[in-house]
Parts: C-alpha cells; structure tokens; sequence
C-alpha cells in the first residue's frame, strides 16, 4: 500500500509518541511505523518509571538540559494527558563517607543544573521520610521534584494524543528498507511504501540499523540489561519515595520505589548483552539474586514474598550522551538514538526540540508549516474504577452498566475499562495491549482469572475469533486449536 | 451519598457463591435465616466447581460419586428450592465494619454490579467464602523469557473445558497440585504430549488416588525433587530447564536437563483470597493464609465468619461443604439470638475459651479458638508425610502439659486434611484444668 506524508517518524517507544505528539500541532501529515504489534515495547515499556530530577548527568550535556526540562514538563502532561504520575520525590542514600561525597557531589551538580528543591539530609530525616531505610543509612540527597509515572501508560496517552490531532500510526510494520531519490524518501515497511520529505530515527535499540538503511551514520548501539521484580499492590506502602543507593559507573544502581500504579517495584540489574544472546529481555536468577540483595542493602526489611512478576529491559547506550541532531550524511534524516537513562524523563522535552527542527527541515523543503488552530492538547483516559469512591462508581454504572461488571478482580478492572481501551485512537486487540492500557491482568493473579473473559471482549471488539486472540505479536494465540483439531 | 446508590438490609450476607458459600447459605436457611443474600461475581452460581468436569465429588457429603458441575448443582438447586436471594455478576469490593451501627446491622457490604451499579448491603452477619487463587510463576521468581505458553493450571482448565480451546500440544507440568494432576489428564485425553509432572518437594502435593487415576493409569512421569529453574522461547515457549534440588530446595549443579515444549502448567499451590478481610482488618493466620477462627468459624470480628477455601485451602470439597454449613448456622444463631430481647449476646459460654496452637509436625488447626461452649472438631494439616503415628491434644498451663486425647493414624500426609473430633468428656477436662482462664491448647504429633 502507498502512502505520502511529510514525515515518517520510525519507533513508537516514548521518544517517537513524544515526537509525534509535537508534530501533531503542525498542519503536516506524519506517519509513525512501529516494528512491533503495540507501543513502548521496547526500552519504554520496561524501565523504572522513575522521571529523574536531573542531578546525573554531566552538566552541559543534552541528558541535563533534556532532564531538567522534561521533569518539569510532566506534572502538567500527566494532567492534560491522563496518565498515572506521582510526585514522590527520590532520596540517594549513603552509607558512608565515601557515599556522602558521591551525595555531594549530585547535589553541587544539581545545582549546576538547574534542579530545584533538592536537600542533603542526614540519616534519620532519610528514616523520617522512609521509614524502611537500614539504619545503616547516613545521609541522602533529597530531591522533591522527582516523580513516577507508568512508562507504557504515557507513552500510549502521548501517542493517543498525537492520533486523535491527525497523526497516523502503523503499527506491525518493521522497516524494511529506506531509499532516497529526488530529495524525497521511500520508506518501505512489511505493507507500505511511504514517501516523505523528512525522517526521523527514533528505533531504540534498532536505530543503528535504521540508521543503516538510510545511508547515514554508523551508529553502534551497545546494549545492557536490567532487570526487575514487580511486587503485589499491598506491599506499595512499602517505599513512600525512589530509593537510590549512590551511582556508579555501570548506572544509577538498584532502587526500591513504588510505581505509579500503587505496587512495588525492585531493579534494574545493569548487565552487558551479548552481540549474540537469543533472549536479551530473559529473567536470570543471578540478576534476581543480585537486585534482591541490593535492594535489602537499601531497606532490610524488604520481604522475599509477594513479588507478582519479573521482567527485564534493554537499555540502548550510545556514548555518554544523546544523539540528537539532523544526520550530516543523509539530508533531512533526524538521529534521536542512545536514549537511554534518563530518556524517559527528557522525551517531552527533546520532542519539543526535533517536532521543531523537522519543521525547520520542511520548511526549507518549501512545505508550508503551520500550527493547527483546532489543536486539542488533552485526552479522555480510560476511568479508573479502583480508584474512584463509591459515589463516582454509582454515576459512572448509570452512564454505562458495563461499569459495573468487574473482569480483572485483582486490579478492580471492568468490562467498561476494557471495552473502552479497545475503541481508543489506537485499538491493539492483545491481551497485552489491554493489560497495558487498563491493567486488566496485572495484578496478583497475573490474568489466572480473567483472561478468557477479555479474550472474550477483544473477539466481540474486533471480530477476531475467540481462537486467535493473541497474548502480543505473531505466533502468540493463547489457544493452539479447538478440542479434538489436534 | 444514601440517595447515590442502592441500600438493603439482610440479616446475613454471603459474600461468594461457590460452593462455600452455597452450603453455608443453605445451612443458615435450615437453621430458620430467612433474610439471606448470596453474593457471586461471576455470572452463574456455583464457583470454580464449575469448570471441574471430572468426578470424584460429593462421595463424603452426598454419598455419591458427582462431576463438580453436579456437585455444584445440587446446591444451587438447594438455594433455589429454598427461595434464597442470591445475585451474580456482582463482586463486592469493601465490607465496613460499624460496631455502633443501631439494630445490628454492624456491617456494610458495598457491591459493584452492572444491573444496580452500586449495592450496599448492610447486614447484621457476613459470611467470607471468597475462594483461593493459584499462585503464579511471579510468586516463585522462576527465571527465564516471558514467552506465551504459562498458564495456571485453572486457566488451562477453564480454556479447555469452557471454552473449547487446546492451550498447547506438548505439555510440562510444574507442581503436583490435584488441578495440575488432573489437567495432566485431561490435556493428554485431548491428544496433547503431556512430557511429565515436576514436584520440587520429594512426595506430591496431590491426592493419592489423582496420582494414581491421572499420572499412573496415563503413564504421565512424575519427577519428584524436581523443578523448572529456566523458561525459553522468544513468542511462544519452546522449552524448560529441569533440575533436580537438593532438600532445601536448591537447584544441583549437573541435573540440568532440556525439555521441549509449548506449554507450561503451574500447579504450585492455591492462596485463599483475602483481600476483602485483610482490608476489613480480621486477624489472619499468617500459615493458613485465612482468618483465625473460633469454632464457629467466627474471626475476629464478630458477626464476620469465613469457610472455605479462603480460610483455608481444602483438598475435597466435601470438607468445604460441611466447614460451610458450622458457618451458616452458627451466622443463622446469631441472628436469632440479637432478635430475643432476652438472650443478648449470647455467645462464648460460661468459659473463657482457649486458643488453639499447632506444634511440631502439624502445620496448622482450624479452628484456631474454641469457646470450649460444645463439641467441636479441630481439622489440621502435616508439614511432612509421617507413619504409624498419632494426633496429641494436651492442655498447657505454664510447664505443665497434660493430654487430653490422642488419635492414632497410619499414614499422615500434607496433601490430605485431618479431623480430630473434641467431644463433651474432653471439653469438661479442658474446663476443669482452665477453669475460668483463658487457655492453651497444643496440637502435635507424635
């Protein structure tokens, strides 16, 4: 199939629904492809959730400018766009002097910065705002302006947004190759063709090899692992902030926080992948030794029960920084690669930044860039029936009784939620794809339950028969056959 | 917020329509209750026994070999003879207790539904059987990929036998557990490779008949000590690594062995449901994983009983019928009792009760208080298999034990629950000893 826009923004992790996002202000037509059969399932889909408040990087460098800004810019996305964000604040803890100069020093840096609110505390002010910090703890950075959001969640509400304004997403269609001829780009994917005047590589872990494809920069993408372990909501209230032990080189080691969604989250490792490993994203039980064993350094009384689920993610490093900018190979080809840590935090920011050099580029392309009058910058999220008093639940079941059938008991999750995730900008019938829009099957039960039920909606939804629904992308139908076909 | 939603009184609330709640609802009904209500979220009566199509049901209860469907049958045809309320696709999401609440009516169960939207029940008892669920690859931290192919042993069986689907073709089994025994059978009756069962503890967590009927008879491997300690396969699983453990469980370097296969059923051990009572704030038994209970099945809070497989996890659902049915009528007593001017709070008897403490090889008691008021049973479980032994139930008063009966048994396994009935001469023992103290009573083997 062809299609023509003027740009093709290629990945939909949070760095391309960000992209899309500030593009979507603009009267020009962009087109986002994605590999994979939903958002964010890449990098964005597996990390901490944390939106850093920006002591880390070196100052000067993108990572801090991007940071900086982006952390302040989330309070105001979360709002606008409905997805889960919590001001929790992060502490760094240290248990020694050693560590206190590491404290120090990311405060002075902070500073250098432009973070706002950060303290040095001492070990029982740290205990005061945790109380499950080791006594072992002497002293932390204290830094209010932290926060923590769910990672996918934002990442579909941004490209939600991006769709509901005019910009068109395709997903399931891994790039196969892209030429240039006349000024103008062909990007073709496993169904399309797609001309455009400018494109913009925002793959993650592949943007070497999209990279590549377009003749530009060599770009050699080294990958680390991290991994995690996700604990039952009823221990949440076990971390009231992000607990950092102090950083070293291999990353900002393992923290113990809540996550938005009210569980408690555990990780990341930080291992090397191999060129060759068939399973990057693989559990290992070295790394869920390790991460446990670190964790109980930060807070003893972390329990070796009531973890729900383990998961890793793949970190694309590319050099020490960002690597943004128009490709100096390939004209009007953008590299938003290396985003790794704290990517999350800077997407809005650099989205900001690239939506605005594009336009530059079409601009001089002789393409006319205007912003649209009719932008709608907000988003109707889904409702949260577990969140919401009795009070809200009676008014919502008399809007609509689908309300009032609970599907997923263990996340309180109605057919309502689900029905309602399935008619959003971007439908992903999955079983996945309504976990990660309306937690149906992520909590403690893991889908044990409900499973067959939301099966049952997506079929109804989409038309797909109950016997082909899939859990995520191709080759993944929960069910192999009906009775007796075997 | 009164005119927002919907508001009834009922004298008891069930909260759960599966078997548990079932008998208790028919129990209290018996016991002249007549202003009952049973709650279930799902859209039919009868709980997970209705995916249970294989038989070996009801042949303590009914004297009669029934499917689960039967065995459930049987009780919504009770409920429905009796003209007893009950109301599905309903799930109740918060109990509150108010101890000032005038007329007794002490507790509000607030439902969610779609024909009402908001319920709330405001009853004089609550009856807990919520049921258990399965724990899951997460609560054993097994490494590996993430791949589609793991399920529960329930939810194969819920996709198989509800839904007509086949969720693989080459089958391993991790966990004993009589679900993963008897998918083990029905998925190899489906014309699924069903490659072995994997049991990391050296006896099976399964009854001895399942073993028999559904490994044995089907020439389906049981690997004892053995456990899965990594997943593969990328989209779709393609295979597991074995190993055996050693006895504290641990993997032994060497023993590692590949199995393929597309499919992984977890049978690995059931949790009662508790998050409804856990946020009421009744006293948990942190063994059982369910409330701690009087002899009446009371926890706690009073007028709040539980039964079950959420006090704790049965392996006949006969025992859940009659555990049920002490339940419903000690609810359905209750109630008469506050509605007789004269009798208030007649509860616990002339004497001060015991607590109930299990010692050694027994895992656990049910109940964990007695109000020593009439006879009682104590059902208890083993931590491990134990031979040509006995059950001892002594008295503790400081230093001093004294026994006050034995039960002997031939063989004592974890996977079968045991009943040791407490009759009248023992009770008069008891009381004599405590006097009007409050007292201890150990349960042990020996």
């Amino acid at each position: 199939m062809k299609l023509k826009a003027d740009i093709v923004i290629v990945g939909g992790g949070v760095v391309g629904a960000t992209i899309a996002r500030e593009l979507s202000r603009f009267n020009v037509k962009t087109v986002l492809v994605e590999r994979r059969e939903d958002l964010a399932r890449g990098s964005s889909g597996a990390n901490s959730g944390i939106v850093h408040a920006g002591y880390d990087p070196e100052p000067k460098t993108l990572m801090a400018k991007y940071n900086v800004k982006g952390c302040a810019m989330y309070p105001v996305l979360a709002e606008e766009l409905g997805f889960p964000y919590k001001p929790v604040g992060s502490l760094v803890i240290a248990f020694d002097e050693g560590g206190m100069e590491t404290v120090r020093k990311l405060y002075a840096r902070g500073l250098k910065n432009g973070v706002p609110d950060m303290e040095i505390i001492d070990g029982d002010k740290a205990r005061e705002i945790e109380p499950n910090l080791s006594q072992e703890v002497v002293g932390a950075l204290w830094a209010r302006s932290a926060g923590i959001i769910s990672p996918y969640e934002a990442t579909i509400a941004f490209a939600e947004n991006a769709a509901v304004n005019g910009v068109q997403f395709l997903l399931e269609q891994p790039v196969k190759a892209i030429a240039k001829e006349n000024g103008l780009f062909t990007v073709t994917t496993k169904d399309y063709e797609i001309t455009a005047e400018v494109v913009i590589n925002c793959a993650g872990i592949a943007a070497g090899e999209v990279s590549a494809m377009a003749g530009a920069e060599e770009i050699t993408i080294s990958q680390r692992k991290g991994e995690y372990t996700l604990y039952d909501r009823n221990l949440g209230g076990f971390a009231k902030t992000v607990i950092f032990q102090t950083p070293d080189a291999a990353g900002k080691g393992v923290l113990v926080t809540p996550t938005a969604e009210g569980n408690l989250l555990l990780g990341p490792s930080s291992d090397p992948i191999a060129e060759d490993d068939p399973a990057p994203t693989a559990t290992t039980q070295e790394g869920q030794d390790k991460i446990f064993a670190m964790g109980r350094k930060s807070t003893p009384n972390l329990p070796f029960g009531g973890a729900i689920t383990g998961f890793a993610g793949i970190r694309a490093v590319f050099g020490s920084d960002f690597y943004i900018a128009p490709s100096e190979k390939v004209e009007n080809f953008i590299q938003v690669a290396g985003i790794c840590s704290p990517g999350l935090t800077s997407a809005p920011a650099i989205a900001e930044d690239v939506a605005q050099m594009a336009a530059d580029l079409l601009k001089k392309q002789g393409v006319e860039v205007t912003k649209k009058e009719n932008w709608i910058s907000t988003r109707e999220a889904i409702p949260s029936v577990r969140e919401m008093s009795w009070d809200e639940r009676a008014a919502l079941c008399k809007e609509d009784p689908a309300y009032g059938r609970i599907v997923c008991r263990c996340e309180t999750v109605t057919e309502g939620q689900i029905r309602k995730a399935l008619r959003s900008p971007i439908p992903v019938y999955t079983i996945d794809g309504v976990k990660r829009r309306c937690r149906a099957g992520m909590g403690r039960c893991q889908g044990s339950f409900c499973t067959p039920v939301v099966m049952k909606i997506i079929s109804e939804e989409s038309g797909i028969p109950f016997d082909q629904i899939r859990k995520a992308g191709e080759g993944t139908t929960i069910a192999q056959g009906k009775l007796k076909e075997i | 917020m009164e005119d927002k939603h919907m508001i009834k009184q009922v004298n008891v609330a069930v909260v759960g329509g599966g078997p548990a709640g079932l008998a208790a609802a028919v129990a209290a009904y018996d016991s002249g209750e007549r202003s009952l209500i049973v709650i279930e979220r799902d859209k039919h009566l009868g709980g997970i026994l209705q995916q249970c199509i294989h038989n070996g049901f009801g042949l303590q209860w009914f004297k009669k070999e029934l499917t689960g469907p039967e065995y459930a049958q049987r009780f919504i045809d009770q409920v429905e003879e009796r003209n007893i309320e009950s109301i599905t696709g309903t799930m109740v999401l918060e109990i509150q207790y108010h101890p000032e609440q005038p007329e007794g009516y002490t507790k509000s169960v607030f439902c969610l539904s779609p024909s009402y939207g908001v319920i709330e029940y405001q009853a004089k008892a609550v009856i807990l059987s919520m049921g258990c669920r399965e724990r899951v690859r997460g609560n054993l931290k097994t490494p590996g990929t993430r791949p589609v192919g793991i399920y529960s042993a329930g939810l194969a069986q819920r996709l198989v036998n509800l839904e007509g689907v086949m969720p693989g073709k080459e089958v391993v089994i991790l966990g004993s557990g009589d679900i993963g025994l008897i998918m083990a059978r029905r998925m190899k009756w489906e014309g699924a490779d069903v490659k072995m069962v994997c049991e990391i503890m050296p006896y099976s967590a399964g009854l001895a008949r399942n073993i028999q009927q559904c490994l044995i008879d089907q020439d389906i491997p049981l690997h004892l000590s053995t456990t899965v300690i990594n997943i593969h396969g990328k989209d779709r699983l393609e295979g597991v690594t074995i190993a055996q453990v050693d006895e504290k469980r641990q993997p032994i370097p060497g023993t590692e062995r590949y199995v393929s296969c597309d499919t992984l059923l977890l049978s690995v051990g059931l949790l009662p449901e508790n998050e409804l009572s856990r946020a009421l704030n009744v006293e948990m038994d942190p063994v059982t994983g369910g409330p701690k209970v009087d002899e009446n099945r009371q926890t706690s809070i009073p007028g709040v009983y539980a039964c079950g497989n959420v006090l704790h996890v049965h392996d006949i659902v006969d025992f859940v019928s009659k555990e049920s049915t002490i339940a419903g009528n000690a609810a359905a007593k209750q109630c008469a009792a506050e509605a007789a001017p004269a009798s208030a709070g007649a509860s616990a008897g002339a004497s001060a009760g015991a607590d109930i403490k299990a010692q050694g090889n027994v895992r656990y008691t049910v109940p964990q208080h007695a109000s020593l008021g009439e006879a009682f049973s104590v059902y208890c479980r083993v931590g491990q298999p134990q031979s040509e032994g006995k059950f001892v139930l002594k008295a503790i008063q400081g230093d001093k034990e004294t026994v006050i009966l034995e039960k002997k048994f031939v063989r004592a396994v974890p996977s079968e629950m045991a009943e040791i009935p407490v009759q009248e001469k023992h009770l008069a023992m008891i009381r004599d000893l405590f006097k009007d103290q409050r007292g201890t009573l150990v349960l042990t083997t020996e």
